[in-house]
C-alpha cells in the first residue's frame, strides 16, 4: 500500500490516527445531532468482537462505536424503504453493510446499541446514511450483552 | 412559524420540489402525504429526535468502557 493511499487525522481518544482511503464513510447528510460532518474513518476494534469504531476525520471529539448487528442479534432485519436504499445507490436492502450505534456504560451489562437507526453503508461508494426505521419492533436501546447470551 | 390552513385534499409547496398534502383528517389525526427527493430525509418529529439525543450519548463513551464491554463479550463467547 502506497502512503497516499493512508489519511492521517487526529482523535482526542487515539492520538494521531491513520485510515486508508478505502475504509473512509462519507454521509452526505452527516448523522442526526451531528449533521455538519461528514466524513468517518471505520476501524476494527479487536479480532473476534463483534465491534469497530467510527471515528470523524474532521473533529477530533467525535468519534462512534458501533457493533455489526448480525452478530448480536442474527435476525435483525431492518425494513430499509426502497427510497432510502436507492438514495445510497444500490438496488437491494440486502446490498448495504449494516452497523448500530453503540451507547457504552460503565457496566457492561448496560451497554446498548440503537437497532432503530442502523448504519447503512454502501460497500462500493462507502457513502452511508443513518437510517430511521419506520418498523416498531426496534427502539433505540438493546442490551448487547443480554442479546449475546 | 408560517401557520395556513388547509383542508382534505389540499396541499402545501415547500421550495420547488417538497409537496405536502392533507389526505384525510379523523378527529384528532391528519394523515399526510408527502413526496420530497430522495435526498431529503422525512420522519416522524420525536423519532428523529430519538435517535437524535441517542446518538449525542453514544460520543461520550471512553476507551475504558469499550474494553470492559469486550471483556465480557469475550468472556461470554468463551464458555
Amino acid at each position: 500500500m502506497s502512503k497516499s493511499d493512508l489519511i492521517s487525522f487526529k482523535s482526542a481518544k487515539f492520538g494521531d490516527v491513520s485510515i486508508d482511503k478505502t475504509k473512509v464513510v462519507t454521509f452526505l447528510q452527516g448523522l442526526p445531532g451531528f449533521e455538519r460532518y461528514t466524513r468517518y474513518g471505520l476501524f476494527d476494534v479487536e479480532e473476534e468482537t463483534p465491534f469497530l469504531r467510527l471515528l470523524c476525520l474532521d473533529e477530533p471529539n467525535l468519534g462512534f462505536v458501533l457493533v455489526n448487528p448480525v452478530l448480536v442479534w442474527p435476525e435483525y432485519k431492518p425494513n430499509v424503504g426502497k427510497e432510502e436504499f436507492e438514495g445510497l445507490g444500490v438496488d437491494r436492502a440486502d446490498n448495504l453493510v449494516i452497523y448500530c450505534i453503540v451507547t457504552l456504560s460503565k457496566i457492561p451489562e448496560q451497554v446498548t446499541a440503537n437497532l432503530k437507526g442502523p448504519i447503512c453503508i454502501n460497500a462500493e461508494t462507502m457513502v452511508g446514511k443513518q437510517m430511521i426505521l419506520l418498523d416498531d419492533g426496534y427502539n433505540t436501546k438493546h442490551s448487547i450483552i443480554e442479546a449475546g447470551k | 412559524m408560517l401557520v395556513l390552513t388547509r383542508k382534505a385534499g389540499e396541499s402545501i409547496v415547500v421550495g420547488s420540489d417538497i409537496r405536502i398534502t392533507v389526505l384525510a383528517v379523523q378527529g384528532r389525526q391528519i394523515r399526510l402525504g408527502i413526496e420530497a427527493p430522495s435526498n431529503v430525509s422525512v420522519h416522524r418529529g420525536e423519532v428523529y429526535e430519538r435517535i437524535k439525543e441517542e446518538n449525542e450519548r453514544a460520543v461520550r463513551g471512553g476507551k475504558e468502557e469499550l474494553q470492559a464491554l469486550t471483556q465480557v463479550w469475550k468472556g461470554s463467547k468463551g464458555k
